[in-house]
This record gives C-alpha cells, sequence and structure tokens, in this order.
C-alpha cells in the first residue's frame, strides 16, 4: 500500500514538473507570473536557416512549437509566421495526424553541410516521434514532408516528449550509418506510467522523403525496441542483419526535461525527480552506449562500468533548469556539467589524429 | 722521364683534390638540407603541441640551432555532425599544418601535415537561442 501510495506520488511529482513546463510554452506570461524561476525551461523554439519560403529571401527563422497551431516557423525581423503545421486549417500545411502539440522538443540539422537546416526531428505530446524533410525554396504549403518516425505512447499513457532529440550519426562511413534519436519522455498527467529513455535509429537518414513514401512508413513502436533493464532478461540487444530499430531504458520515477547528450558513442541522459518549494529537483543520470546499449560510463564513481551505472543519483540538488552541456571554452578535454554540477564519469576528451603527411620540397 | 712521372702524379693529385672539395661540397648541402628537412619536422612537432594545447597561431616561426621553421595552421573543411557526437553541439575539424625548414646555404624543406579532432562547437546547443 505505502509502495502504490509512493510511486503515485513520485508520479504527481513527475507530472508537475512536466505540467510547468507545458503551461510555460504555451502560456509563457501567465505561468511565469505565477511560479517564477520555477521552471524546467524547456526550449519553445529552435533557430533555423532556411534558405527560402515562397521564394522570398534567404532568412533566419524559429521553429516554435504549440498547441494549435502544432508547430510554426516565425520569422525573426518581423515576428510574423511564415508557416504553420497543423490537423486543419488555417495551418499552412496539413499533417492529418497531427493532434497532439509539440512543446520545444525540437531539433534541426543541416544533413549536408550547406548552412541550412534540412531536417526536422521533433516529439509531440503524445509520446511520438515526428520525422521533416525541409524543401528550401519550395511553397510555404510544400516546404517540409514529414510524418511519424516513432509511435511510442497513446494519450491514455500520460506520456509525452518535452525534452529536445539528440541526434548523433552511428558511424562516418555513409552505408550502413544511421541516425541515433536519443529522447526522453515526460510525465504529463498525473499517474502516467514510468518514463522512458529511447534510442532509435533513423535507419533512412540519408533519404529525402516524399509525403507519399511518408504516408508509407510503418512507424517504429515500443514493442520493435529492445528494453534494456527489463527485469527478466539481462544483455544487450544484437544488431543482427542490421534489422534493430532502437533500444529503451525505463525508470521508476521522474521525467526527462532536457536534452541528453552524446560523446564518443554514448548518450547521458538526466531524470528530474521531486521538485521541491525551492524550486530543485534530485536528478539522477543514466549512460548507454550508442552501440548496445550496454551502461557506458562510470557515473557512480566505483571504478568500473556496470549495470548501476545505467541509474546513478546526482549528491545534493539542482535547479528544475540545469541541462546537460560542456563548459564555455572547453577545448579538448573538459567535464560534462548539468547546471554547474559536474557529473562524475562523463567528460569529453578529444585528441588530434594525424590523417596525412607529405614531403612538399623537390629533392 | 722523372719529369713526366712528376706530371702524372701532379695530375692525379689534382684530381683527387678537386673530388674531395667537390665531395666536402656536396656533404655540407646534405647536411644543411638534413637540417632544413629536422627543422621542418620540428617546426610540425611544436605547432601539433601547441594545438593539443589548444592555443594556437595561423603563422609563427621557431628558431632552432643553426636553423629556424616557419608554420602555417590553418583550419580546413569541418565535419558538422561528427559519428557518436550530438549533432549541433559538436564538430570535427580538420587542420593543415605547413612547415617550412631552412637552414644555411638555401637550404629548405617543406612538409605538410593534415590532421583532424572533434571540437565542443558552442556551450549549449542553438536552440537554447532564445525566441523573439
Amino acid at each position: 500500500m505505502s509502495g502504490s501510495t509512493s510511486a503515485w506520488r513520485g508520479s504527481a511529482v513527475a507530472c508537475v514538473i512536466a505540467c510547468l513546463a507545458v503551461l510555460s510554452v504555451w502560456f509563457p506570461h501567465s505561468a511565469n507570473a505565477d511560479m517564477p524561476g520555477c521552471l524546467p525551461s524547456p526550449q519553445i523554439s529552435v533557430v533555423m536557416r532556411i534558405a527560402r519560403v515562397a521564394n522570398g529571401l534567404a532568412q533566419r527563422l524559429y521553429l516554435r512549437g504549440g498547441p494549435s497551431p502544432a508547430l510554426q516557423l516565425i520569422d525573426q525581423a518581423t515576428g510574423e509566421s511564415r508557416w504553420s503545421a497543423g490537423r486543419s486549417t488555417p495551418a499552412t500545411q496539413l499533417f492529418p495526424e497531427m493532434w497532439a502539440g509539440f512543446a520545444g522538443s525540437l531539433t534541426a540539422l543541416d544533413m549536408d553541410g550547406d548552412g541550412l537546416h534540412d531536417r526536422v526531428y521533433a516529439g509531440d505530446l503524445a509520446g511520438r516521434v515526428w520525422r521533416f524533410d525541409i524543401h528550401n525554396g519550395a511553397p510555404a504549403d510544400a516546404i517540409m514532408t514529414g510524418g511519424i518516425l516513432a509511435e511510442l505512447g497513446n494519450a491514455t499513457k500520460g506520456r509525452g516528449f518535452l525534452a529536445p532529440p539528440d541526434v548523433s550519426l552511428s558511424s562516418p562511413d555513409p552505408a550502413g550509418s544511421w541516425l541515433n534519436i536519443a529522447i526522453g519522455t515526460a510525465s504529463l498527467t498525473t499517474g502516467a506510467g514510468d518514463n522512458r529513455f529511447y534510442v532509435l535509429r533513423d535507419r533512412a537518414a540519408a533519404q529525402i522523403w516524399t509525403q507519399a513514401e511518408y504516408e508509407r512508413h510503418r512507424p517504429i513502436r515500443e514493442t520493435d525496441l529492445v528494453w534494456l533493464n527489463e527485469p527478466a532478461t539481462s544483455g544487450t540487444p544484437s544488431d543482427a542483419g542490421g534489422s534493430l530499430s532502437g533500444f529503451y531504458l525505463t525508470f521508476a520515477g521522474g521525467s526527462v526535461v532536457s536534452a541528453s547528450i552524446s560523446l564518443s558513442g554514448r548518450a547521458i541522459v538526466a531524470v528530474a525527480h521531486d521538485l521541491d518549494a525551492r524550486c530543485s529537483v534530485a536528478v539522477t543520470v543514466s549512460s548507454v552506449s550508442l552501440h548496445d546499449g550496454s551502461p557506458a560510463m562510470d557515473l557512480n564513481s566505483d571504478g568500473r562500468i556496470g549495470m548501476e551505472d545505467q541509474n546513478t543519483l546526482l549528491p545534493g540538488r539542482l535547479p528544475t533548469s540545469a541541462g546537460l552541456h560542456l563548459p564555455k571554452s572547453a577545448g579538448t578535454t573538459a567535464p560534462c556539467l548539468l547546471g554547474d554540477t559536474v557529473v562524475p564519469g562523463c567528460a569529453f576528451r578529444s585528441s588530434l589524429t594525424p590523417i596525412w603527411w607529405r614531403r612538399e620540397d623537390a629533392d | 722521364m722523372v719529369l713526366l712521372l712528376l706530371t702524372a702524379v701532379a695530375a692525379f693529385t689534382a684530381s683527387a683534390l678537386d673530388e674531395a672539395v667537390t665531395n666536402r661540397a656536396l656533404a655540407g648541402a646534405r647536411l644543411a638540407q638534413q637540417r632544413a628537412f629536422n627543422a621542418a619536422s620540428a617546426g610540425l612537432n611544436l605547432a601539433i603541441a601547441e594545438l593539443r594545447k589548444g592555443s594556437h597561431s595561423p603563422l609563427h616561426t621557431y628558431e632552432l640551432p643553426g636553423a629556424d621553421a616557419e608554420v602555417r595552421v590553418e583550419e580546413k573543411s569541418r565535419v558538422m555532425m561528427p559519428a557518436g557526437y550530438s549533432a549541433g553541439r559538436f564538430v570535427e575539424q580538420f587542420y593543415e599544418i605547413r612547415s617550412s625548414g631552412s637552414s644555411v646555404r638555401g637550404a629548405r624543406s617543406v612538409q605538410v601535415q593534415g590532421l583532424k579532432r572533434v571540437e565542443a562547437e558552442d556551450p549549449a546547443p542553438a536552440y537554447l537561442d532564445s525566441a523573439p
């Protein structure tokens, strides 16, 4: 009985954190006025570099999530909406499945290195991960093609995405490489189940899909993924045949409200628990190898990497706004920080690799 | 007869002397070239050490014993999505270091080294930019 009460309390607290985050996105002024400085501050927009919308000039736009329209491209200079997406009009571009809003779980990528964003991954409040291809220069009603890449929840489960997807390439070799999309869920309703941290594999990362191809795509479901910390099983998933769609971890409580970070093929994620009156949270961190989902960092500093590193409580409490990052001017060696707190066992180390040498003097 | 013999010996001696002088000149040039080569190598290593420390100047001259090295460090292409790292938060930076070693007698040696490493792009990803 006390266990179920405790679980309910945990989910309620996780929900409070996540619900405040959603409120702060959709009703920023009222939410901030009620609880100034006490919000996880999910990022509500991403800066996008788009060449042209409807033959306009090259410009910098903001991609913003919301309830309706679910997505908008806002002109930075004028504040005008240049494009929007939703389930129904007056959205510029219609996506019939876009019935749940977005709350800042947005990541824009420049896939071909031409300086313009051409891919967006976004998590909605119904636990679905969307993928969009941006067609720079196309008319406003066709600037994006997109659809649901992964369907990992439903309205009754109360889990949604607030944290931006953390995207990384699996291998420098274009043939056989894929994109890892690491993203965690947050509880949006009281009593929502255990939250998850997913690592999904987009094996068609290099392909630009038409809308018809998006509609033909069968979304990845949780049953397609390997549950890494399933009590009944152990070990790491096998990618025999290159068909693994990804894997996930479950958490007994807490919500993921900030982006994970990927370093040297390992992802680390922070999970917020127990919001208190002083706007601070307890935080657990987890690490997984992007290759096979095994624990990847010595987060508990016991000198070895084991299953206990999948979920480690950090000492002390942290502000709700704390996110994983590297210090400014990180250089080639730097610890990972969560807010101002050093995450043990997590560090960025980079070394110079010689790739060629030649002698130019004629001798 | 003796005079003829002396003339022949003198001719052989002159030829041997000339060869010795030529060999010495060649050895000196080779030594100077080797010094220039070593100076270029040392310049490369010094520039790589600076780059490892995270501080490097695009053009630097190192004074070395009997030689010097002029080193130019150039940032070349950047891969915006290095494998295994968060896209948008890290880049793979390629460098080219050109080291030109100089020694006496105008001896010169040029060595070029290509390198790469993953670098943190920003303390925070682009989505942390505030909206208008």
